[in-house]
């Protein structure tokens, strides 16, 4: 497993984000941030082994400030992708980085929480899913070898209006995968809050790397404005009112819960301008505008503005958030080019030679 | 500009900003700034919370989006889905007797709101030692129902009620559009204006080197005063000098060395006049600008009176002018 893998240019950017860091990835179509992904995801998984191998002082000094903390814990990854299932990032993690999710799964390194599959399914049908959990809110500690499905009571049926109350089975569960079986927004949350808990115990304290792939979907799909104002504790949000606020609001609270959060949306003209008047627009492009106003470091995947080129896949634009740090405004851009086996190269505009054969 | 204006600006304008940002004698109860994705408005509340720190003053900072306190922030209190009869309550028990500055992140998140009456919100959180400084996000827009469509847009409502509004603009985007400016040329837009797919921040947005500020702030009479300034960073400036000295640091935009109006800035930072490769100095200095602006056009002559002395030229002679006979008889 070699960790050259990431592109020296994008390296600084991609690893291991400092605590309370949030990262914007925002794609278009024709440019995607899968690659980018899973940059953030290896670089944080196969991080750790290298350092112990190499020595912490040697190797591990140089990059992190807080060098301190990362004696304290492992880095683990929750990923939450409402785009894509885990066949995809196992294969693109492979392919890039011969990184095994699967075997990182077991060691409480990498949970997957699938919001795609069965987002909208209704709940009798996960159960004839033979390698799916029949609970909705699992907790993603998986053994391998206990692959017979043992229904730990009736199941639950997924509009539980309040199912962090409920008390999660502890012990071991059959998948490796939890799923999403509802839009609904607290549902949601308490998936991934229990996600959460269940990757740092505190017996075993991880810096947790929430990677939140493409929760916009959740606007198109009408899910925030069905966000149910149930919640007596909370305060009710009508449903005229914007349906990007409880979004916003979740990703908010969820990253009080984790170490850094990498957050992918869509960025396309008319998402990102809001200017059509259609409520899904206005709500993408508040929701990324939000985004990027909080984000301390945004990076914005885009085609090449003079066309297509064989030998340059796209632009990558890293602008950081006001001036926190020194270098905190400077905003440069970056060519890159991934290629048929999934190494992705990055170089300066210019800079010749990244690609080899470049024509 | 003549220089007189300016320097009477420099003088009263400068005291004014200076009057917002150290929060004296109540100057401004109800501070908006609006910012956006090309500069945000952190460095610039960072000051105030700063400048609040050194006259002792409790700062309460509400978060709707900020994870961490800032640095300087006495009491951070988390709104995200707080009711707001609770956060008012947890403002008033937080604010102490003495002077307070009260916070907020952004607005933009209860402003969508169409349960809460923003105007008597805000304004119930106002007090005389608490004045309150406030943040909006121009670029996100707000999907506003169908039924509060002939109710301002909450924007201007927050315009209506503030006594001082600043907007923040990027020191590189101002520069590059008073340079266009000068060469007649459209003045570039940047960030989610350029409308180029993908684009979600300019270059040069947020630039390190500081702020650029315009403000309008209401007197009490009701006269706006309108003015840019330019705040720069502590970080990247040597006004932490200053600073020490207790002087202010923000100064007007017009007095910023890279924006004044001098000849060395003027056209394309002043490689026209060095590429145009001459004999001659087509400069003026500053006396020979006087006299030129001293000469009595003839027409204004011919005005005079019973139609003056007709289209003389009326020039009184410097010492240093070469009077030749042939040529100078009049």
């Amino acid at each position: 497993m070699s960790t050259s893998r990431i592109p020296p240019i994008l390296e600084q950017y991609t690893r291991a984000p400092s605590a309370g860091e949030l990262v914007l990835l925002t794609n278009v179509l024709g440019a995607g941030t899968n690659w980018l992904i899973s940059q953030f995801l290896c670089g944080a998984l196969a991080e750790d082994p290298r350092r112990r191998a190499g020595g912490a002082a040697a190797l591990g000094g140089g990059h992190e400030t807080d060098a301190g903390e990362e004696e304290k814990g492992e880095t683990a990854v929750l990923l939450v992708s409402w785009m894509r299932d885990l066949e995809f990032w196992t294969a693109e993690g492979r392919k890039a980085w011969g990184l095994d999710l699967a075997r990182l799964t077991p060691r409480k390194r990498f949970t997957f929480i699938d919001g795609l599959t069965e987002l909208f399914v209704s709940p009798a049908t996960p159960s004839q899913h033979p390698n799916s959990n029949p609970n909705p809110h699992p907790s993603p500690l998986p053994i391998r070898s206990t692959r017979t499905i043992t229904p730990r009571g009736p199941p639950p049926s997924t509009s539980s209006p309040n199912p962090i109350a409920r008390n999660p089975p502890t012990p071991p569960t059959t998948s490796a995968t939890t799923k999403l079986t509802s839009p609904s927004l607290q549902h949601i949350e308490s998936t991934i809050l229990h996600a959460i808990s269940a990757l740092s115990t505190t017996a075993s304290p991880k810096r947790i790397l929430l990677i939140l792939d493409h929760p916009d979907l959740l606007l198109a799909t009408g899910a925030s404005s069905a966000a149910p104002s149930s919640q007596s504790t909370q305060h009710s949000i009508s449903d005229t009112s914007t349906a990007v606020e409880p979004l916003r609001a979740m990703i908010h609270t969820l990253r009080q819960h984790v170490h850094a959060t990498v957050v992918s949306l869509a960025a396309d003209a008319p998402l990102a301008n809001g200017g059509g008047g259609m409520p899904l627009e206005t709500n993408h492009a508040a929701l990324l505008a939000g985004m990027a106003h909080v984000a301390d470091l945004v990076l914005s995947v885009r085609l090449l503005d003079t066309g297509f080129a064989r030998d340059v896949s796209g632009v990558v634009r890293v602008s950081g958030a006001a001036g926190e740090g020194e270098e905190g405004g400077a905003v440069r851009e970056v060519l890159y080019y991934v290629g048929k086996d999934g190494v992705v190269k990055a170089f300066e505009r210019g800079g010749a030679g990244g690609v080899g054969e470049g024509s | 500009m003549a220089p007189a204006q300016l320097e009477q600006r420099r003088s009263h304008n400068l005291l004014l900003i200076s009057k917002l940002l150290n929060q004296r004698d109540a100057s401004s109860p109800f501070t908006l700034v609006i910012d956006s994705l090309e500069q945000s408005a952190k460095p610039f509340v960072k000051e105030y919370v700063r400048r609040a720190k050194l006259s002792k003053t409790k700062v309460l900072f509400v978060s709707y989006e900020t994870l961490k306190a800032p640095e300087g922030v006495d009491i951070f209190i988390q709104a995200t889905r707080k009711p707001f009869p609770t956060l008012q309550k947890e403002i008033a028990t937080a604010a102490s007797e003495g002077k307070n500055l009260l916070v907020f992140d952004t607005l933009n998140w209860i402003a969508g709101d169409s349960s809460l009456n923003l105007s008597s919100f805000l304004s119930s959180l106002i007090s005389p030692n608490t004045p309150l400084l406030a943040v909006y996000h121009q670029d996100i827009p707000l999907s506003r129902p169908l039924e509060s469509s002939h109710s301002p847009h909450p924007l201007t409502l927050l315009k209506y009620l503030s006594t001082a509004i600043f907007s923040t603009h990027s020191l590189h985007h101002v520069l590059a559009q008073k340079s266009a400016r000068g060469r007649s040329l459209a003045e570039p837009v940047f960030g989610l204006a350029e409308e180029v797919e993908g684009i979600v921040q300019g270059m040069g947005s947020n630039d390190p080197r500081g702020v650029v500020l315009e403000m309008e702030y209401r007197r009490k009479s009701g006269r706006g005063v309108h003015e840019w300034y330019f705040l720069p960073s502590l970080v990247h400036s040597n006004a932490t000098s200053q600073v020490s000295k207790g002087k202010e640091i923000a100064i007007l935009l017009d007095d910023h060395p890279l924006y004044r109006q001098s000849p060395a800035n003027e056209g394309w930072n002043g490689i026209d006049e060095v590429g145009m490769d001459s004999t001659f100095n087509l400069g003026l200095t500053e006396k020979q600008r006087r006299d030129r602006e001293g000469v009595v056009l003839p027409y204004f002559d011919a005005q005079k009176g019973e139609g003056g002395e007709g289209g003389r030229i009326l020039y009184d002679m410097g010492e240093e002018d070469d009077f030749d006979e042939e040529e100078d008889e009049i």
